[in-house]
């Protein structure tokens, strides 16, 4: 280092002979240089992390973000690379390798025989070219749904799609099972999805909302987590909006964490699960008659209210939708239902819904409903008014900075023919709504109707998932479990020993996010971050990396297949051209990111610019302004409470305005001690992510998944804190530890979604408790064909029998 | 005489020695604060810095470094001594005023000490540039065709490494005009008078209940109140986007947006099909409006030149509007004007100036 410095030139008195002593130093900007085992900068769904060694092994790791609220999840690195479930070779079934391509009926009831991976290569290469060329492209389901990790490379389903597109093409999915209805109707109503898109920002609402209203949401367990990476802002918002002294209304069927966390400084109510639409309609109808809905804002906004209000005042069918009758079906009294229609109308009110309650059989009317109340409180595009149907997650609501944004590698190879390759790319040929999957398996060919659309099922003849676990997401996991016989070839690619592994025919060993290096952003709407994701440790076992799998299967397609797949660039070189691709962007923003090399060395991350423009963002502003430059979306440009679209499609499971329609099971139909089963979003979890880690102890009862229980209904059947449960109906039966208190409404039990299925044979009941044993795998409607899992009756009683020991998370012999 | 001489000796030895501490001293001082190192001591040299750090004459393949002098002191011993004193001011800055020691101050002065330095450089014809960069040096084929075509227009034209080549060690300053001139337009708008027959909006203007006209649309004015006239706006319609009035058949630039009871009022003549199988008609509104308006349009076509400067040629060589069609020019300047912070409202009249001079609306 040069001692040397304009500051300490000046300082000194020796100017006239220049040669003096100058002392005074300002370091250039120093590299630490990092310890052996200092810890790491990663990322992972639930935020940066830095994550400490010791000897090629994790020892911690913890949350590197400031924050205000715990998040349990950032512990969880040394048990995802080192648990017991982890798999360790390519594994093929026993059954398989004798008669390949030959349906045995065997899947998750064999042996599983240790190959190399190119022994794994060549099976999955050979099966596939057979069945591609008997069978075509749609034959090949690589619709593979789920969460996989962080990163903007190691995407496992892109990868996949990617490799299966140069292979020509497959069968591919539409939606997801989070927002399967929502996302369909929303367009139809709004003109766009509202659910994956940015809300009227925190600073907002903390300033202008006078009542914010959770009805659905449980963020403080929902926002640990973000599709990208969270920020971490979410939670920070919803610990100020506690201590702002607004008025918080929570309706939610459970007393949940949120609402613990909000304690009296929220106002409680609780509906039956699955009646939302009949207490709006009751809400409604109670703006109409003391006239304090706005008439302004309809006729201005809204396109075909008065057909609405015809059916709201009972004029089409004979029932007006009062109060009274809204108590009777979602036991919320009329006092009550009656004050809230008071509060939202006469204060500046937010209505943040969640996802839960469109997971349900007709849960197209939800938020269909929802936006129609809030088109009648007249707030929509007022500064923290209206509804907003994503602050549960990924951090809506956090304001989008300015600076570099990633961007992510694509589900095809670049250009065809005119980048000089001769490869026929082709994506999905077929693609059949996420969650009928098990009717498309069933029902080869069978016809169906979409969105308007008369779509077939393919026959689906080789199925792939890499990054998902669609045993623990799919409703009705028997009937799963009977329809997953019928493929001739079943590969997942996976980290962990899930039930979807010990139910395919050939299972990969994959990289954790720990194991190879990747790039993230934080923040799904507010980009806030770009973190480098350090590897951390070497990949475990044979584990190898999605990237590097598809591009030696490519290479097996045809010789020079892998430089196609991988645009011949390294890992590195990836990560380094979408690291510059956001550099650029950065610029504009004056966000300074040093060289790629320096930024990866550092191994630091870099905080984009706050703009105070977008800090002032108000969902649907621009279209409240000026409707006719700012329309929405919809065919007619407004807010549609009655839709033409829908009308014509003529679905009576989506009538074209919202309307309260009775599920096939729910408490109002329950007999014999039916209970109604909800299968929220868990406190320790990402869905079925990390189910296997020591977090389990923390919430485990009686070592399975809790079953939340009213204490009526659990007196009424001389159940106690802590006992085992057997809850089952007639898709099957689980095993649960009771956990007995007065957070849930009486009538109605929480199983948390995401444990591993852990079937017992003989006795067929599930040891762990996956709740989608119990659940039903039917549509939201024709529309969205969305999964319905929030409709479900069930029976529990206190299980007597000797309790099977738990294998959820242990590998097959030989494994 | 011998006490002479030695102290003559001794006064010239003093001298030598002196005038060696003196010369070397300030030569060493020179060198000294020409170092990337004392630059960058000061507290608001760490912006510069850093975003050099980005750049790829900080670091590269090769391994070689652009210096901080290597860019901003020419090594002619003339220029040298004149940048070295002309950098004195920056001390005085840093110290006395502290005219930049926060990010917005030096955002706020951006513009101005890039434009210093782009003046020295066009000076001295980038000379300090052209001490690595050398054309002889270059080799065409090695240069993307565009390189090549744009060496070759600057050279045509006189044009110095520093007219394009701007942000390349540091970020560019981004380009605002000041509100000065649209208040002057607005000026202007109040001298139409009555008789006007035809008239111009200046920003986008509303219909009442019909919807609202583009700046720039020729308006017929049918009759005049105060400020209140009733105009006709003569435009097409392509059937399926009947909400927005088009300014020519086939030619997608928006004039006017409209209500369901705008939709209603217009007269409109029959469809027919263009060669892409879009169908068009006329179709004429009559509007009530009363904002200000011009009744000729110069003044707001000077006013998008200005713009045209400020936003498209402090990154690259205006184009010409009769570079592209009417219907080209949207997009282009879409995305042209997203790279830049103009704002919505003038992007909107510098599109509209393009198109009203596009391709296929001059004849040249």
């Amino acid at each position: 280092m040069n001692e040397f410095s304009r500051r300490g030139f000046l300082k000194s008195a020796a100017l006239t002979t220049g040669a003096a002593a100058i002392t005074s130093v300002t370091p250039l900007p120093a590299f630490a240089a990092k310890g052996k085992d200092s810890p790491i900068l990663t990322a992972g769904r639930w935020g940066a992390m830095q994550v400490t060694t010791k000897d090629g092994r994790i020892v911690s790791s913890k949350g590197a973000l400031a924050k205000t609220v715990p998040n349990s999840l950032q512990t969880t690195a040394a048990d995802q690379v080192h648990t017991q479930a982890r798999v360790k070779y390519p594994m093929v079934r026993k059954g398989f390798l004798a008669t390949p391509g030959k349906p045995d009926g065997k899947r998750g009831n064999d042996e599983f025989v240790r190959v190399s991976w190119d022994k794994a290569y060549q099976l999955i290469h050979e099966q596939q070219s057979r069945i591609r060329n008997d069978h075509g492209p749609e034959a090949i389901f690589a619709g593979s749904y789920g969460w996989r990790s962080s990163g903007v490379l190691h995407k496992a389903q892109t990868l996949l799609q990617r490799y299966m597109s140069m292979a020509g093409g497959y069968s591919g999915h539409l939606g997801d099972y989070s927002t399967g209805a929502a996302q369909v109707i929303m367009p139809h109503v709004m003109g766009s999805i509202e659910v994956y898109e940015q809300q009227t920002t925190h600073p907002v609402i903390l300033e202008h909302s006078d009542v914010v209203v959770m009805w659905g949401i449980n963020p403080l367990n929902t926002l640990k987590i973000a599709w990208s990476s969270s920020d971490e802002s979410g939670l920070e918002f919803f610990h100020k909006l506690k201590k702002s002294g607004k008025t918080i209304i929570a309706i939610d069927p459970m007393k949940s964490e949120t609402v613990e966390f909000f304690g009296d400084k929220a106002l409680w109510v609780a509906p039956h699960p699955g009646t939302d639409v009949a207490m709006m309609l009751g809400i409604a109808h109670t703006l109409v008659s003391k006239k304090q809905h706005d008439v302004d804002f309809l006729s201005k906004y809204t396109s075909g209210y008065d057909k609405f209000e015809a059916y709201l005042l009972g004029t089409t069918d004979g029932v007006a939708k009062t109060a009274a009758w809204a108590e009777s079906i979602c036991g919320v009294s009329v006092q009550q239902l009656e004050a809230l229609a008071n509060i939202f109308s006469q204060n500046r009110t937010m209505l943040m819904g969640g996802w839960g309650m469109q997971r349900q059989q007709y849960g197209e009317q939800k938020h269909w409903m929802m936006a129609t109340l809030a088109a009648m409180l007249g707030q929509i595009g007022l500064e923290g008014g209206g509804f907003g149907l994503s602050y549960h997650y990924s951090n809506g609501g956090n304001p989008t900075r300015d600076g570099g944004v990633l961007s992510a590698i694509s589900s095809t190879i670049g250009g065809g023919s005119s980048a000089g390759n001769d490869w026929a790319v082709s994506g999905a040929v077929n693609s059949l709504p996420v969650a009928r999957i098990v009717e498309a398996l069933e029902s080869p060919n069978k016809k169906y109707q979409h969105n308007g659309h008369e779509l077939s099922f393919p026959d689906i003849k080789m199925i792939w998932w890499a990054g998902g676990g669609n045993f623990t997401h799919h409703q009705d996991v028997n009937r799963l479990i009977k329809a997953w016989q019928k493929p001739e070839l079943v590969v997942i690619s996976e980290s962990y020993w899930t039930a979807a592994a010990k139910h395919a025919d050939i299972v990969l060993p994959i990289t954790t996010s720990f194991e190879r290096n990747d790039l993230t952003m934080t923040g799904d709407y507010s980009n806030q971050h770009l973190v480098p994701m350090k590897q951390v440790v070497e990949p475990q076992f044979e584990s190898r990396n999605d990237f590097d799998v598809f591009a030696d299967m490519a290479e097996l397609i045809k010789p020079g297949g892998r430089d196609v797949f991988t645009d011949g660039k390294s890992e590195m070189d990836w990560l380094k051209g979408f690291y510059d691709q956001a550099k650029k962007g950065a610029v504009k923003a004056r966000v300074r990111m040093p060289k790629f090399g320096s930024f990866w060395n550092k191994n630091e991350l870099i905080e984009m610019k706050v703009n105070k423009k977008n800090n002032q963002f108000v969902r649907h502003a621009s279209f409240r302004q000026d409707p006719i430059m700012n329309p929405l979306g919809t065919p007619s440009g407004k807010i549609e409470i009655y839709s033409k679209t829908i009308e014509g499609y003529g679905y009576a499971d989506c009538p074209a305005h919202p309307t309260w329609l009775a599920p096939t099971e729910w408490v109002g139909n329950a007999k014999d001690g039916e209970l109604q089963l909800m299968t929220s979003h868990a406190a320790h979890r990402l869905h079925s992510q990390l189910n296997y880690a020591k977090l389990r102890e923390q919430y485990a009862i009686a070592n399975r998944e809790p079953i939340t229980i009213h204490p009526a209904d659990a007196a009424a059947r001389g159940i106690k804190n802590g006992d085992l449960i057997r809850a089952f109906n007639q898709r099957g039966e689980v095993l649960v530890g009771a956990l007995v208190a007065n957070i849930i409404k009486q009538g109605s039990v929480c199983i948390h979604e995401g444990a591993w299925l852990d079937l017992d044979k003989p006795l067929g009941i599930c040891k762990n408790g996956n709740p989608n044993v119990l659940t039903s795998d039917i549509p939201t409607s024709q529309l969205a064909n969305g999964c319905a899992a929030n409709s479900s009756l069930v029976k529990i009683e206190k299980y007597t029998g000797v309790a099977p020991s738990l294998t959820a998370f242990t590998p097959p012999n030989n494994a | 005489m011998k006490i002479k001489k030695r102290y003559f000796a001794a006064c010239l030895l003093v001298a030598i020695v002196l005038g060696w501490l003196t010369l070397g001293g300030t030569a060493y001082i020179m060198k000294k604060t020409s170092s990337t190192e004392f630059c960058i001591s000061c507290h608001t040299m760490q912006i510069p810095y850093e975003e050099y750090q980005g750049s790829i004459h900080f670091s590269n393949a090769k391994g070689i470094r652009a210096e901080c002098a290597d860019c901003h002191i020419p090594s002619n011993p003339i220029d040298y001594v004149i940048t070295k004193i002309i950098a004195s001011k920056d001390i005085y800055h840093e110290f006395v005023t502290g005219k930049i020691d926060t990010e917005e101050k030096f955002e706020d002065h951006r513009m101005a000490m890039a434009e210093t330095v782009w003046a020295q450089m066009r000076a001295n014809d980038s000379v300090t540039c052209r001490s690595c960069h050398v054309r002889d040096a270059m080799d065409s084929f090695e240069q993307s065709e565009d390189a090549v075509k744009m060496h070759e227009f600057a050279k045509e034209n006189g044009q110095t490494c520093i007219d394009c080549h701007k942000g390349v060690a540091h970020f560019p300053p981004e380009a605002e005009m000041d509100s000065e001139a649209f208040d002057n337009l607005l000026t202007k708008t109040l001298e139409t008078n009555d008789t006007a027959t035809s008239v111009y909006p200046v920003a986008a203007i509303s219909m009442g209940d019909f919807g609202s006209i583009n700046p720039a649309t020729p308006l017929t004015v049918i009759e005049t109140t105060g400020n209140n006239r009733k105009v006709q706006i003569n435009a097409f319609q392509m059937q399926g986007a009947e909400r927005v009035l088009y300014s020519g058949n086939g030619q997608r630039s928006i004039v006017a947006t409209l209500s369901e009871q705008g939709q209603a009022a217009l007269t409109v003549g029959d469809f027919s099909e263009d060669e892409y199988g879009n169908h068009w008609r006329t179709a004429s509104l009559i509007a009530d409006i009363d904002a200000q308006v011009l009744s000729d349009i110069t003044p707001l076509w000077q006013y998008a030149e200005q713009l045209d400067t400020v936003y498209c040629s402090g990154c690259h060589a205006k184009i010409g509007a009769n570079h592209f069609t009417v219907n080209a020019w949207g997009p282009v300047a879409k995305g042209m004007g997203d790279r830049t912070d103009i704002s919505v409202e003038d992007l909107e009249i510098l599109t509209k100036y393009f198109q009203a001079h596009a391709k296929d609306m001059v004849k040249h």
